[in-house]
């Protein structure tokens, strides 16, 4: 097997005009190494490309994707087609979205009354990036709760001309023989608390707020995003605050100045490790990515006495623009500029 | 506005548009496929030669001047939207159309299903527009922010009450 050099794929993505700045954390950048003379192959042949949450709405002011950022998707469509040129010389590429591609609730307030099969109002405002994504560089993409309708009525990307739908699209994808586990990571919040999912209540309310356009309303919306982040899963945030064993570490200031500490734990770990401890194969887990929490950061979970790297990748909300990128030894995450 | 559910069908009239000659990009719609999944709100039929009947057309009421719709481009040419201008042939938008869309999707899949060869590879979808007594559902093939093709055509009769 031959890793990629992370080096040198970021100065092949330099050459399109894509600069990846390495994520910090105190200073640190979130990079996670391992000896596979000791644990064994994780990636394999392949080099994954995790691509979090983006929350793509209908480019309305309520679209966090496009927030109060009006470069967000100049720097997304660049990113792609500089995958799509690097995948020449670097043909081991391969791409997953992690769940809340679509933001099916901003997009379709009325949604929840009235269930959607049809996403145009998404794809025609994110048309050339979502065909490069999922059609270009055929991007695993995840299920999320802000687009878990895609389950029902998959969209037309994912199907195909016999009438079937492709594993393209599932609530989890495995890689580099099944040791690799992608998935968005809501579905712990519900493991036991079902309505935790009343976070849409914070998002009808601010995508009414957005309705009215200007700066004033704009901000609360953005801050009623975060309170939903926080608050929308009760027990997440509590749990985020005071737990112990995530890496303690201040989170990386950003553009909104969010430097919250202890942002990354996760305190319902227990849940994900029980979770994915009863997955198909879960002995054979030696990675997972999630989304979910728009906070990026590096943990480890214990799933039938094995210690489990976490991967949280982050978001493309509020002006972040937030991957990682991991070949075998080596992950790493990232910001785009 | 009506929906999809509100609309009791007892009789359709199913068209394949492969051989009318006004489609000629599609030789086999999936729109047959995915319809014969239906259960309880339509049921359909495909004509046996699998061209379009000179009885479909009295499928449709009043059908406007520009029926049927003519395909411009044989695939799908980037730039084209074809379901607009069909939109704008037939005066009407869609309508969600949600039970012809159903499906279910894999919990967890693996790194070695499924794989594409095609690159970049189209995806096909159901549009569905409710013309008078009738319920047109339109398929297309799409590469997003590229093109919309349509190639395929169905109309789903009114039933009587």
């Amino acid at each position: 097997m031959t890793a990629v050099n992370l080096g040198l794929l970021c100065a092949e993505l330099a050459k399109h005009g894509v600069a990846l700045k390495p994520l910090e954390q105190t200073g640190v950048p979130l990079v996670l190494r391992w000896d596979t003379n000791i644990t064994g192959p994780i990636l394999g042949d392949d080099t994954l490309v995790a691509f979090p949450d983006m929350h793509l709405s209908g480019f309305s002011a309520g679209d966090i994707f496009r927030g109060t950022d009006p470069n967000a998707l100049v720097r997304l469509t660049k990113i792609l087609r500089a995958f799509t040129a690097a995948r020449t010389s670097f043909p081991s590429l391969r791409f997953v979205q992690l769940g809340d591609l679509y933001d099916v609730w901003r997009a379709y307030p009325e949604y929840r009354d009235h269930p959607t099969s049809d996403y145009r109002t998404i794809e025609d405002a994110y048309g050339e990036a979502l065909g490069l994504l999922v059609q270009t560089l055929q991007a695993r993409v995840c299920i999320g709760n802000h687009d878990a309708t895609l389950a029902q009525f998959p969209p037309s990307w994912a199907r195909r001309a016999d009438g079937r739908v492709t594993k393209q699209l599932a609530y989890g994808h495995r890689f580099g023989a099944r040791r690799v586990l992608a998935f968005h990571g809501h579905q712990e919040d519900t493991l036991d608390r079902l309505p935790s999912q009343d976070g849409a209540f914070f998002v009808k309310l601010a995508t009414e707020a957005a309705k009215l356009s200007n700066p004033l309303f704009q901000s609360l919306e953005q801050k009623l995003d975060l309170v939903s982040d926080y608050f929308g899963d009760t027990d997440l945030s509590l749990h985020q605050a005071f737990s112990e064993g995530w890496p303690d570490a201040t989170a990386p200031a950003d553009t909104q100045g969010f430097t919250a500490s202890r942002w990354c734990k996760r305190g319902r770990r227990e849940l994900m490790e029980s979770l994915l401890g009863r997955l198909d194969g879960a002995s054979e887990l030696r990675l997972v990515f999630v989304g979910h929490s728009h906070r990026p950061g590096i943990a480890a979970l214990q799933i039938q006495n094995r210690l489990v790297p976490i991967i949280d990748v982050g978001s493309w909300v509020w002006g972040r623009s937030q991957l990682a990128i991991a070949t075998e030894g080596q992950l790493a995450l990232y910001d785009i500029t | 506005m009506s929906t999809v559910s509100e609309l009791p069908v007892l009789t359709s009239v199913f068209i394949i548009a492969a051989g009318s000659g006004l489609l000629a990009a599609c030789a086999a719609s999936p729109t047959v496929e995915a319809a014969s999944h239906l259960r309880g709100i339509y049921s359909h039929y495909a004509p046996a030669d699998g061209n379009l009947p000179a009885s479909g057309h009295a499928g449709l009421i009043d059908p406007p001047q520009s029926w049927p719709p003519k395909v411009l481009w044989q695939d799908c040419t980037p730039g084209r939207d074809e379901l607009k201008d069909f939109e704008q042939a037939i005066g009407g938008t869609a309508i969600a159309c949600p039970a012809f869309q159903q499906h279910s999707v894999a919990t967890i899949a693996e790194d070695a299903e499924d794989a594409e060869d095609e690159a970049p590879h189209k995806g096909f979808n159901l549009y569905c527009y409710p013309l008078a007594q009738v319920l047109l559902v339109v398929e297309t093939t799409e590469l997003l922010g590229q093109c919309k093709h349509v190639v395929g055509l169905a109309v789903f009769k009114r039933g009587p009450q």
